[in-house]
């Protein structure tokens, strides 16, 4: 008897839609997690540009910040916000699950639940620092 | 003891006859405490003796007994029907060329696991009379859930890459290799570089993570291959940025 397995293909463009039924849909959760990155992306690109503008002078400077402050620049520096939000946050509740485990003092291993605490509380602090900043140093 | 009537939808091969693959359904009086693997073995006993599906233990240790129910990457000793609805759909695993029916090719992973060399390398090689490798409890512990692998596939049907890329290595083989690579009485990291960290190793994976939730031993595939790219990054600025190779 012959042998001619039949080869199971899925669609390059397409895997991701037909996602089987795990406890979670894994490929959309993905693919919302790895795609948000092009938001991150995009307030470099901003941020490259202010600079840019803070180097070429006050006037360029001034421009710069009246794009920003408009009702277009707020929308999307808002839209920008909610998705890096959304990256950063799929990325924390992955991270337990990515990395060596930790060891407490008894020899037992750190639970998941703590590692979260501490980003979530290193992502809180560096926030607060920030905006202290900008209070700080703005005139 | 009640009974209750379910269709189950087969995915059927026959590579003698069949252009490609179709599906046929039968009716099979469940009983309540029915796994589907009782529902196809029904089928065989009962129905069409020509359906062909591999199982051994029918408690899932073999590994063997895997396919894809209700599209989701299952055990089907472990996959209770009264958890399903009136209609069962039970295919081959993904992503793995069909064979017979529910029957998959296992010959790629087979190969794969193979040149993972999926065993304890010593450092200096012990003599019978010198004793065992000894490794403490919580040595072990490290790596002991990266341990439990059944080789059932699951992991495989679940993951895109593999689906994708097939020069992947995949989640159950590089798991292993990481499990040996981590084992604290192993010293074989340079003789694995090549299949684990090199290409279709570790670097392949994008991290979706549906490896571990279809495992059925809670082996975390997902985990030790992130672990692995940690280990592999360390590695590579070792060999190349300090002197002497890191040696
Ligand atoms: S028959 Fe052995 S794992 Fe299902």
């Amino acid at each position: 008897m012959a042998r001619r397995p039949y080869p199971q293909e899925v669609d390059r463009f397409k895997w991701w839609i037909a996602d089987p039924h795990f406890n979670r849909p894994y490929y959309l959760d993905y693919i919302a997690r790895e795609s948000t990155c092009i938001f991150i992306a995009l307030y470099t690109i901003l941020f490259v540009w202010g600079l840019g503008a803070l180097a070429s002078g006050p006037e360029a400077f001034a421009g710069f910040m009246g794009a920003m402050q408009s009702g277009w620049g707020l929308a999307l520096q808002l839209v920008i916000l909610a998705f890096a939000l959304y990256h950063t946050v799929t990325w924390f509740m992955l991270a337990p699950q990515g990395m060596k485990p930790l060891r407490m003092k008894n020899g037992k291993r750190v639970p998941a639940t703590r590692v979260m605490q501490v980003l979530y509380g290193a992502f809180a602090a560096a926030t607060v620092v920030t905006l202290l900043l900008v209070w700080v140093l703005l005139p | 003891m009640t009974v209750q009537n379910r269709q189950i939808e087969v995915l059927r091969y026959d590579p003698e006859r069949d252009e490609t693959p179709r599906f046929e359904t039968f009716t099979v009086p469940c009983k309540e405490e029915w796994v589907v693997l009782d529902a196809l073995t029904y089928i065989k006993d009962e129905l069409d003796p020509s359906l062909t599906f591999r199982w051994s233990c029918h408690m899932a240790v073999c590994g063997s007994c895997g396919m894809q129910v209700d599209n989701k990457p299952t055990l089907s000793c472990k996959a209770f029907v009264r958890d399903y609805g009136e209609k069962i759909r039970v295919e081959p695993l993904a992503n793995f060329p069909i064979e017979r029916d529910l029957v998959i090719s296992q010959d790629d992973f087979m190969e794969k696991l193979q040149r993972g060399r999926p065993w304890i390398i010593p450092e200096q090689k012990r003599e019978v009379e010198d004793g065992p490798y000894v490794q403490t409890p919580m040595q072990l512990d490290d790596i002991k859930e990266h341990t439990m692998c059944i080789n059932c596939l699951l992991c495989y049907a679940a993951c895109p890459v593999y689906a994708l890329e097939r020069d992947f290595v995949g989640p159950a083989a590089l798991t292993l290799m990481y499990r040996y690579n981590a084992d604290s009485r192993d010293a074989g990291w340079d003789e694995r570089r090549e299949v684990f960290a090199g290409h279709g190793g570790v670097w392949e994976c994008s991290f979706v993570g549906a490896c571990s939730d279809v495992c059925p031993k809670h082996v975390e595939p997902a985990t030790a291959i992130q672990k692995g790219k940690m280990d592999s990054a360390v590695d590579y600025f070792t060999r190349f940025l300090m002197p002497g190779g890191g040696k």
